[in-house]
């Protein structure tokens, strides 16, 4: 079998078992899929309902009808899945489809630009580190980002909001933009949503443990002979750095720096929710909150058809960035 | 003595010593010798405890973070036990909202209602314990158990065991927790535990494996394969050893994960909030503080610098697992301990001589 059909096949199995999941999941509520009305009437009006009302109900949130054989019922949720139906959601009554596509170019805005800049300081900073090995700075820099890696995300996040929101008004404490400003294609909107980003994006980079990672693998790279050679034949320092260890040690976190991407994606629900930023991560915990199940499981089909287009892409560009890779996935980092 | 002599004379005694229980089953037996082979025994336990639990021991008391991150966990685990009895209940007889290091009674500061900060935060250890131990032992017998055979039997096995971990893997973690939490609504710690710990065992089965892959092809594996041990047995005596140290970090690893997931949910306020605990603790304090002015901060970072430092208490040792693990350090350390392999030591000079 060609790698890259594995590679494609590993995906789609991924997205049949996150809808699956969920399928179970609506069954294993405490009354099934009708659990879903419980959120929006009492129980007496229920129970006066017509029959075939709550069927049409039950099909209008969830996307199945639930007197239909189980098979039947599956099927039907696909369906609708595949037609960008996933379900209403329950406190904003609307599907949950457009509840979500205007928040999603956001939570895409942050992630990318936290991991713009994760990588440009974690690379740089790492390899320097590993190249110094044991030098003050090192000790000094392994000392802070331990520290820093060891607080969670959200942590930092209120922190951030806490000192530079409220403390000094240098950021704002939440929102996408300012509300005095039209939205549009203009420099001042622009420059809105970036002032209005840089908290989310630097609590996000700021945690992460990429430095240390490649700090530790270009230890690694360091003891090999080739850069033993470039040291004998007296090359400057900067140029081992940046051409030789940089170069060879980053390769393994090329997989590793989209999985971080992955992970900012996912971790967007708690800082969204700290910004009050309203992003996917935003009606995630709005709808968790709120016990909205379709909404819930909208934002995680979301979250899931997201990872998977990313991690397909870096396992079937690696081999391009990396030829030393024996094909699609042969090469795992930790 | 090289790693595989080791390895090949055990295997051979044990056979040895099997073969001779069943050829003579009576108490008074002829072969005598068998007490050689249990002083052998003593020896390599010795040997055992020495290399493998003594020496990294050393290694990680000297480097300050292991012993920074020793003691950071012993604490927490003192607290959650003998502390637990030493520090009475929390009880509302404070003055309200009281900032830390005022009053010694409440050293903490106090919340809203007046209870001792210091006390909450005592009180809902055994809780956060118990639901990093079950996740803890879940998560890891997933990832070894999975890591080590699919990456030790290859072909079948291996193909159906990475499809079921890229799957894990591949969906998005926090999401996923919201969803089964809001399906579930879990009370009980343990539950929660393994809930949280639901698809982080396939990192670790990932990485796990691709260590096996190496390990398998080494000259002592293969030569125990070729005597005939079982996949069990060669997994268990030459395999699992090996990985130990990585065992190590992923276990500090799955920890905090677990640690800093739940709180984050608790903090959410996914998770159910009737009993106290250090992520409600966080979302009370949130929601309490006001921000402008900037008042009642103590409420906050109390349950945040707790949660904190257990992070670093993880991180740090793992860090000093890593050296443990780094056979350039090892070989350093050897030589001061148990007088290490003689080309071990001249590499470690080499390594050494050439950073400098």
């Amino acid at each position: 079998m060609h790698p890259i059909i594995g590679r494609i096949q590993q995906s789609l199995i991924t997205l049949v078992a996150a809808v699956s999941l969920g399928f179970v999941l609506i069954h294993q509520l405490p009354s099934g899929p009708l659990d879903i009305l419980f959120g929006l009437y009492d129980a007496q009006t229920i129970r006066n309902m017509d029959p075939r009302t709550i069927q049409e109900l039950t099909k209008q949130y969830t996307g199945f009808s639930s007197n239909e054989p189980l098979y039947i019922q599956y099927l039907q949720y696909w369906e609708s899945l595949l037609q960008l139906d996933f379900g209403t959601s329950v406190i904003y009554q609307e599907p949950v489809f457009e509840v979500l596509a205007p928040a999603v170019p956001w939570t895409v805005l942050v992630s990318t630009l936290a991991m713009v800049l994760n990588v440009t300081i974690g690379v740089s900073l790492g390899a320097y580190m590993a190249y110094r090995e044991g030098s003050r700075f090192d000790i000094g820099a392994t000392f802070v980002s331990v520290i820093v890696s060891a607080v969670p995300y959200y942590i930092v996040a209120i922190l951030l909001l806490i000192f530079l929101g409220f403390g000094t008004g240098l950021f704002p404490n939440g929102g996408r933009y300012a509300d005095s400003i039209t939205p549009g294609f203009r420099l001042d909107f622009i420059l809105s949503i970036l002032h209005h980003a840089a908290l989310p994006v630097l609590s996000l980079t700021v945690t992460s443990f990429a430095a240390l990672g490649l700090r530790a693998h270009s230890i690694r790279v360091l003891g090999s002979d080739y850069i033993r050679v470039a040291r004998l034949r007296g090359l400057a320092e900067r140029r081992i750095v940046f051409h030789y260890v940089l170069r060879n040690s980053i390769l393994p976190f090329y997989t590793s720096f989209v999985v971080g991407l992955v992970g900012l994606v996912s971790g967007s629900v708690i800082t969204e929710k700290i910004f009050q930023y309203v992003g996917v991560g935003w009606y995630t915990f709005k709808g968790a909150n709120a016990g909205d199940i379709p909404l819930v499981l909208g934002t995680f089909t979301f979250f899931t058809f997201a990872t998977v287009i990313m991690l397909l892409v870096v396992d079937l560009t690696y081999s391009y960035v990396d030829p030393r890779a024996e094909g699609v996935g042969a090469d795992e980092s930790f | 003595m090289s790693p595989s002599e080791r390895d090949i004379r055990s295997d051979a005694a044990s056979s040895q010593q099997n073969a001779g229980d069943d050829a003579d089953a009576s108490p008074a037996s002829a072969f005598s010798s068998d007490a050689d082979y249990s002083m052998t025994r003593t020896d390599e336990l010795r040997e055992l405890y020495d290399r493998k639990f003594y020496a990294p021991l050393q290694i990680l008391i000297k480097d300050y973070r292991g012993a920074l991150g020793i003691s950071i966990l012993l604490l927490y685990i003192l607290m959650g036990t003998v502390g637990v009895a030493v520090v009475p209940i929390p009880n509302q007889d404070g003055p309200r909202m009281l900032p830390w290091f005022r009053d010694l009674a409440f050293p903490l500061g106090t919340d809203g209602t007046g209870k001792s900060l210091l006390r909450m935060i005592v009180h809902a250890t055994p809780r956060m314990l118990q639901m990093m131990l079950a996740g803890t032992i879940f998560s890891l017998a997933f990832s070894v158990g999975i890591g080590t055979l699919a990456g030790f039997k290859r072909g079948m096995t291996d193909r159906i065991l990475m499809t079921v971990t890229d799957t894990a893997l591949n969906l998005p973690g926090l999401p996923l927790l919201l969803v089964l939490v809001a399906v579930l609504q879990p009370s009980n710690p343990m539950v929660i535990g393994i809930i949280l710990s639901i698809n982080g065992w396939a990192g670790g089965a990932r990485s796990l494996r691709s260590q096996v892959l190496q390990l398998r092809n080494a000259d002592h594996v293969e030569a125990s394969r070729a005597m005939g041990a079982s996949t069990g047995r060669n997994i268990q005596k030459n395999v699992l050893p090996e990985l130990m140290p990585l065992i190590m970090i992923r276990l500090m690893t799955t920890l905090r994960s677990i640690i800093f997931a739940a709180v984050g949910l608790y903090f959410l306020g996914v998770l159910p909030t009737n009993d106290n605990n250090w992520g409600v603790m966080l979302n009370r304090s949130y929601q309490a503080v006001d921000f402008e002015p900037l008042t009642n901060v103590h409420y906050l970072m109390v349950p945040l610098l707790t949660i904190s430092l257990f992070g670093i208490g993880t991180i740090f040792l793992a860090q000093a697992f890593d050296r443990v693990f780094n056979p350039r350090l090892r070989a350093k350390y050897a030589k001061t301990l148990s007088g290490g392999d003689k080309d071990d030591d001249a590499d470690a000079a080499a390594s050494e001589a050439m950073l400098e």
